[in-house]
């Protein structure tokens, strides 16, 4: 049983959003460099470009993290065999989950804490001029969110009959 | 001690399939709370975790991925595949050669390898396994071949060499170019040699016409554009390496709206899939950068080096060593922060023996390339499982095995003649 | 030993500053504490550049060397070593800028949650380009210049020039390939970078275009364990004594690239009359810019900058 059997309705509607906001700042990338160089070259390239580069790749990095999180999509090494239906695997998977979990829960409180110390130092983007603490705060917020994705995928697998059946109970 | 149980440890955890970047970033933050304390440790966490996605460096990734996407969206690499089969298919193993080929030719306009693996396993990869080539030998070529993005200039790992040793970044860039070849011709001569004891997985077409060869370059000519803009932009100087990685993926949306193959929906599905791939790379790197952290503050390099220096070998069994230690801490750590950790430590033992800096960049960048072939922490073998997650690492490993071996050839070859490296930048000065 | 103090290396071993200042130095500490304190040196980088300060306060290193700039907005009065046009020699205005930092700045909070054992300045920076010696304000304009920070960004768009924001490790192949037109640097770092190749002409302006502003930090906790005798025997190598070291070798340094420059055939010109005037309507106005952030962290900026004018004049050799 996944997240996504579990709250069909609000994790697919977040899951479409999240999509299309990562999907768009990939093409910013695009687009900012794109014009960049064809600006560059009538001598009006936009001075900064790569730190407005550098930001699109950070947002998009934080907001994609829960959805490639909530499909499982993390590169692992799959060199010996567990069986993911066997009660070894389904142990080892629920353990993986919630140590997962754990991990990153600490990473959002980490960046949370990082967001407060740069705030204290105002400290801004070197040419653009942005403050970079309520950017790593969002990063924070988002990592908490995967945080939670990965407790519920784990306590899913341990206790999977306490949640709300799968399909067509809860639309 | 507290490095090898590190190692221990992540190797249980990788075996239960922790996520990589989990895992590297598990034991690396323990193993640098253990030795720093903790308080630093849960600091490093967080300040890692924020700047390493809002790296310049590692934009260039997501990029260079979008645009492999976008050529392989676009249908170009069906055509790829039909004119490479009229060309090469007629040899037995000709899709692989013709794989190695373009990877090379890649390299000499991107500057990374993680970037040319997963750019070409886009491009390359279907089309073998649609033609019945193994899984083995398609992900092994790719994964193998991308490993020229950093030898073949340009190279964002041959700049920071440079910059870190003060050598001429003009004459390692040139030193490069013929090692890169010599790369090339021994992969070529991997496959060949494998598919000869194997001739099942690599399977031969029919032979074309040259008539047919000709009418093949049509379908190709749009990529043959891409590459021309990227390639002539690069070396004409429109733009670095990193802005040709944003043009390049413009201009594989101008090819793949041209052939009528994109709608709004394709886009975004392209543009969604290479962000999911970006995404778990970077937090592979995320995670490699703090298990290196671990790797310093332990002073793992300047161990290695003091040991190096106490066994009092001659200068050949030095490099040898060195290069050993290389290919041993190349499978736990990530390429570039295995350069920035090691290089500072051995270039001023190998100075001192008397060996040429220059000549010594690139035998470190073709042992870091061994390194992102082999397990367990493989950077292109990632890449591959990421843009294709239906082949299983093993298949990936089995893959580069022959690779390797071509690669521990080639170093080989390298250390015995120097002229292979040296001979382009002294024709410079 | 008592204490062991890891140090954070981001140069190679090799730069000037290494050699020459930070290892005699760490050197000079084992010997003074009689191997009491003992400096070890990373192998690699802990972090990026931009986080050596917050490395060091945070305990991640144990002591850091760094610039001020690279992460803008965190310390607005290190700003007043950058201004323009007052770049004497290296040295004295690294010791003038001890004694303000120690006397106005310090007190002023400019360096939080850290045990600070040295600020200093560099040689100045200027304008070098591969296409026209500046005789003409005229002359900057069109020209694309890779700037150090967003404060030479905004000196190089005020007179005229195109400013582009280039990472450093992509500077050397912007210039080569004409991508940009030059670079603002100093007279050292065009061959400690390696581009003095790609350029032809330097516009001197006295005093300099820009200046930068650089500090060792050390963690506090790390400091405290350290015996008050020993404490007392690193400071008394380090701060002024440091900061005139550092100025004195990067002087030095500074000092024997400009005849290399010019047997290089780099074409130096230093701006007078008319240009120096348009230059000065450009530049002038940063002063009263700082004097503002100054007092909006509580000091009398013009008291502060007439202070390191002074000894830096004074104490020139
Ligand atoms: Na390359
Ligand atoms: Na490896």
């Amino acid at each position: 049983m996944t997240m996504t059997q579990i709250f069909p309705k609000a994790v697919r509607s977040l899951e479409g959003a999240g999509r299309i906001t990562a999907s768009v700042l990939m093409a910013m990338l695009v687009v900012i460099t794109f014009v960049d160089v064809v600006g560059l070259q009538f001598g009006h390239p936009i001075a900064f470009a790569f730190e407005f580069t550098k930001v699109c790749v950070g947002a998009m990095f934080y907001v994609g993290l829960p959805l490639v999180t909530l499909r499982r999509e993390h590169i692992c090494v799959d060199l010996v065999p567990i069986s993911p239906g066997s009660k070894l695997g389904i142990g080892v998977t629920a353990a993986v989950d919630l140590l997962s979990a754990g991990l990153i829960a600490l990473v959002a409180k980490q960046l949370w804490a990082q967001a407060q110390t740069l705030e204290m130092f105002n400290t801004v983007m070197m040419f653009t001029r942005w403050p970079i603490a309520p950017m790593v705060r969002v990063m924070a917020v988002l990592a908490a969110l995967t945080a939670m994705i990965c407790l519920v995928q784990g306590l899913s697998r341990v206790f999977p009959t306490r949640h709300p059946r799968s399909t067509g109970g809860n639309t | 001690m507290i490095v090898l149980i590190g190692f221990i440890c992540l190797f249980a955890l990788l075996l239960i399939r922790v996520p990589i970047g989990f895992a590297l970033g598990l034991v690396g933050a323990t193993g640098f709370g253990w030795i720093v304390g903790l308080s630093p440790a849960l600091k490093s966490i967080g300040t890692v975790a924020s700047d390493t996605v809002m790296s310049y460096d590692f934009a260039v990734i997501p990029m260079f991925i979008l645009m492999g996407n976008l050529i392989a969206r676009s249908g170009i690499s069906d055509d790829l595949y039909a004119a490479s089969q009229t060309w090469f298919g007629g040899m037995r193993r000709g899709l692989a050669i013709a794989t190695i080929a373009s990877c090379g030719g890649f390299s000499a306009v991107c500057g990374s390898s993680l970037a040319t693996a997963a750019t070409m396993a886009r491009v390359a990869v279907p089309p073998m396994r649609s033609y019945q080539y193994s899984d083995a030998v398609a992900a092994g070529s790719v994964a193998a071949g991308g490993t020229l993005g950093i030898l073949i200039p340009p190279s964002i790992a041959l700049v920071l060499y440079g910059i870190m040793t003060e050598s001429d970044i003009g004459a390692l860039f040139a030193a490069g170019v013929l090692p890169g070849l010599l790369g090339i011709v021994l992969y070529m001569a991997a496959i060949s040699v494998w598919v000869r004891f194997n001739p099942s997985i690599g399977p031969a077409a029919q032979r074309a016409s040259f008539a047919d060869k000709l009418a093949s370059l049509q379908g190709i000519i749009g990529i043959l554009l891409l590459f021309t803009l990227v390639m002539g932009g690069l070396y004409l100087g429109l733009f670095t390496p990193t802005e040709a990685a944003g043009i390049g993926s413009a201009g594989a949306l101008v090819i793949a709206l041209a052939r009528g193959r994109m709608n709004v929906r394709k886009l975004l599905d392209t543009l969604y899939d290479s962000a999911r791939t970006s995404v778990a790379l970077l937090t592979i790197l995320i995670g490699a950068i703090l298990f290196a952290n671990f790797m310093n503050v332990a002073r793992l390099p300047q161990d290695l080096g003091a040991w190096v220096m106490d066994m009092n070998l001659s200068p050949m069994m030095v490099i040898s060593m060195i290069v050993l230690i290389y290919v041993v801490l190349g499978c736990f750590l990530e390429s570039i922060s295995m350069m920035l950790l090691t290089v500072p430590i051995f270039y001023p033992i190998v100075a001192s023996l008397g060996f040429d800096l220059v000549w010594f960049g690139i035998v470190v960048i073709v042992v870091i390339e061994i390194s992102m072939i082999t397990p367990p922490v493989g950077m292109n073998i990632f890449v591959l499982r990421s843009v294709l997650p239906d082949i299983p690492t093993a298949t990936i490993f089995r893959g580069v095995l022959p690779f390797i071996a071509a690669d521990v050839i080639r170093a080989a070859l390298l250390i015995a003649f120097p002229i292979i490296a040296l001979w382009l930048p002294n024709l410079m000065h | 030993q008592e204490v062991t103090i890891r140090y954070s290396e981001w140069l190679p071993p090799t730069y000037f500053i290494n050699e020459r200042v930070l290892y005699p130095y760490f050197e000079e500490i084992e010997k003074v504490t009689e191997g009491r304190v003992v400096v070890e040196v990373s192998a690699g980088p802990l972090g990026p550049p931009p986080r050596n300060y917050q490395m060091a306060m945070d305990g991640i290193a144990d002591m850091t060397w760094g610039v001020h700039g690279f992460t803008p907005g965190t310390f607005p009065l290190s700003e007043m070593v950058e201004l323009p046009f007052h770049s004497t020699d290296a040295a004295s205005n690294s010791v003038a800028y001890w004694r303000v930092f120690k006397d106005i700045l310090e007190p002023a909070n400019m360096h939080p949650g850290v045990h600070t054992l040295a600020v200093h300045t560099q040689p100045p920076g200027q304008m070098f380009n591969s296409v026209r010696p500046i005789k003409d304000p005229k002359d900057f304009v069109g020209l694309k210049i890779r700037s150090t920070n967003s404060s030479v960004a905004s000196a190089l768009e005020n007179l005229g020039a195109t400013p582009i924001g280039i990472p450093v490790t992509e500077m050397r192949e912007a210039l080569e390939k004409g991508i940009v037109d030059g670079v603002s640097l100093s007279n050292d770092a065009i061959y400690n970078f390696r581009v003095s190749e790609f350029v032809k002409y330097e516009m001197a302006i006295p005093g300099g275009l820009y200046n930068a502003s650089m500090f060792l930090v050390m963690n506090l906790a790390t400091w405290n364990k350290i015996s008050p005798e020993d404490q007392a025997a690193i400071s008394a190598i380090s701060g002024e004594a440091l900061a005139r070291k550092m100025g004195e070798v990067w002087q030095a340094e500074h000092d024997a690239s400009v005849p290399k420059s010019i047997a290089d055939g780099i074409a130096i010109s230093v701006p007078d009359g008319a240009l120096l005037d348009f230059i000065h309507g450009a530049l002038d106005p940063f002063e009263d810019a700082w004097l503002a952030k100054a007092k909006a962290a509580g000091i009398d900026g013009a008291q502060a900058l007439e202070a390191y004018r002074a000894a830096s004049v004074s104490d020139k050799p």
